[in-house]
């Protein structure tokens, strides 16, 4: 049988046929059986991947991130509901403030209104359970590597870079290249969907299954049921916890907060998260220094 | 003034989740069957929907259906990673899945056999990986019974001819590749493990 003859077949088979081409078909199929096996063998497959497809189970926490996702893209984005004038209006003002202010942080003017790190600004804190930290950090940072952004070639100091582009937020991606992790991934994931959140997770050159992950918020989050601790180095107020071998630290910097997750004692992440703070100015290193 | 005030990208959002979220399921499915693995499918399926999300004040769902349009960014975000990676076209997967044996006799005549549907569904995942990603996405798209083949010109941006090769050069290879194995799903008592 020629290509054509069997293209003809499988067109027939999907009813892609004009009327005319139809009866043609079915004239020479009841003269010639191997032809309606033809038509049978490609009815078959596409029913074969047809039930096949549907047998795909969907993960359950898909929705979820991709929910978080989206709001992230669109949170503190709040506008008035006005006539296109009126954005231009709105648009001019904001242009020129951001200006302004771009200015004023160049030439150091602003550094006495920010606030120094363990300092918050007055936004409602959300408070988070710690396993929810620590699914994420289970799910995404052990679990393969979730890069949902394709940050991780770039390495940490591009991808901070990058990330306040992407999710317009000023996130730690810490260098812990001297303390053996490498970035294995950058996402978006976060149970609660009132906060935008980069998560950085790494991965220890020394064992496959040492991993840990940094997040960071754009509001404070408290994580519920769960005390703070003053650390005389930083002036940090962090909070810890502990869910099934999994530790968190976590503190406030900036406006939002910071928190450090992994299988390794909470002193190791302490000291870890000594090394993390978010860049205040912006000729810093991007988003991130290292102290 | 208060009461005039609304979050334009908020109400955007939720309509886009009211609208886009429903087809996850479909989107997912087929991400999983261009993808070497659920990872790359998850993230083949956020990608495909934050960029669906940031063209959704400006798209035009009376010109297209929102179905068919996610499916077009989803193939198009698939063709562009796939052309990124530059994976190659076979890998450690399929060279096992060669010496994978298929059980039970082959061919519609033979003895009812019991068939197993996690290694259907894995023999056909490995075979749908040895096409080309082009082939792959025609395909599946043709699997899902749901598009025509003037749809599925749409959804991929080719001209029909172009869908209809591709489809019959992709179908040819899929049987040649499952010929000891699809007759039996047909003919076979199926026991599903799960």
């Amino acid at each position: 049988m020629s290509d054509f003859d069997r293209e003809l077949l499988e067109r027939h088979a999907d009813g892609e046929l004009t009327a005319e081409e139809q009866s043609r078909v079915a004239a020479l199929v009841s003269e010639r059986a191997e032809l309606a096996d033809e038509i049978e063998q490609v009815r078959l497959l596409r029913g074969t991947l047809c039930e096949s497809l549907k047998r795909e189970g969907v993960p359950d926490r898909l929705n979820g991130c991709i929910c978080s996702a989206i709001r992230n893209g669109t949170a503190g984005r709040s506008v008035m509901s006005i006539g296109a004038s009126r954005w231009r209006i709105a648009a001019m003002v904001a242009l020129s403030a951001a200006a302004v202010w771009l200015v004023a942080s160049n030439l150091g003017l602003l550094d006495g209104f920010r606030g120094a790190p363990g300092e918050s600004a007055a936004v409602a804190a959300v408070q988070v359970a710690a396993d929810e930290f620590a699914g994420i950090y289970t799910r995404c940072a052990c679990g393969g590597g979730h890069d949902q952004l394709a940050l991780a070639p770039d390495g940490p100091t591009r991808a901070a870079a990058r990330i306040i582009d992407i999710a317009k937020l000023r996130a730690a991606v810490p260098d812990l290249s001297s303390e053996g992790y490498t970035l294995s991934g950058v996402c978006l994931c976060f149970p609660s969907r009132d906060v935008k959140v980069v998560h950085a997770h790494y991965r220890s050159n020394r064992s496959d299954d040492d991993a840990v992950s940094v997040f960071t918020t754009d509001r404070p989050v408290r994580l519920k049921s769960c005390g703070g601790r003053r650390c005389d180095r930083s002036k940090r107020q962090y909070q810890e916890s502990t869910v099934e071998g999994v530790n968190i630290v976590k503190w406030d910097e900036a406006s939002g907060s910071v928190a450090v997750c992994g299988r390794r004692s909470p002193q190791e992440l302490e000291t870890l998260a000594e090394a993390v703070r978010i860049a205040l100015r912006r000729d810093a290193a991007p988003s991130v220094a290292r102290r | 003034m208060a009461g005039s005030e609304r979050s334009v990208p908020r109400i955007l959002a939720e309509r886009f989740e009211a609208e886009a979220l429903p087809h996850l399921g479909l989107l997912y499915r087929m991400a999983r069957r261009l993808s070497r693995s659920a990872e790359d499918a998850e993230d083949l399926v956020q990608e495909t929907y934050l960029k669906a999300f940031k063209g959704f004040a400006t798209f035009e769902p009376r010109s297209f259906g929102i179905r068919p349009w996610l499916l077009r960014i989803l193939h198009n975000t698939f063709l562009n990673r796939a052309k990124r990676e530059q994976r190659a076209p076979r890998t450690a997967d399929l060279e096992q899945a060669e010496q994978t044996s298929v059980t039970g006799s082959g061919g519609t005549g033979g003895p009812v056999v019991e068939i197993d549907l996690e290694q259907v569904d894995d023999e056909i995942r490995r075979a749908l990986l040895e096409l080309t990603p082009e082939y792959r996405s025609v395909v599946l798209l043709w699997a899902t019974m749901e598009f025509g083949y003037q749809d599925m010109a749409e959804i991929l941006e080719l001209p029909v001819g172009t869908v209809m090769s591709r489809l019959h050069r992709a179908r040819r290879q899929l049987r040649e590749r499952l010929s000891a194995f699809a007759p039996r799903v047909g003919s076979s008592k199926v026991s599903d493990r799960a």
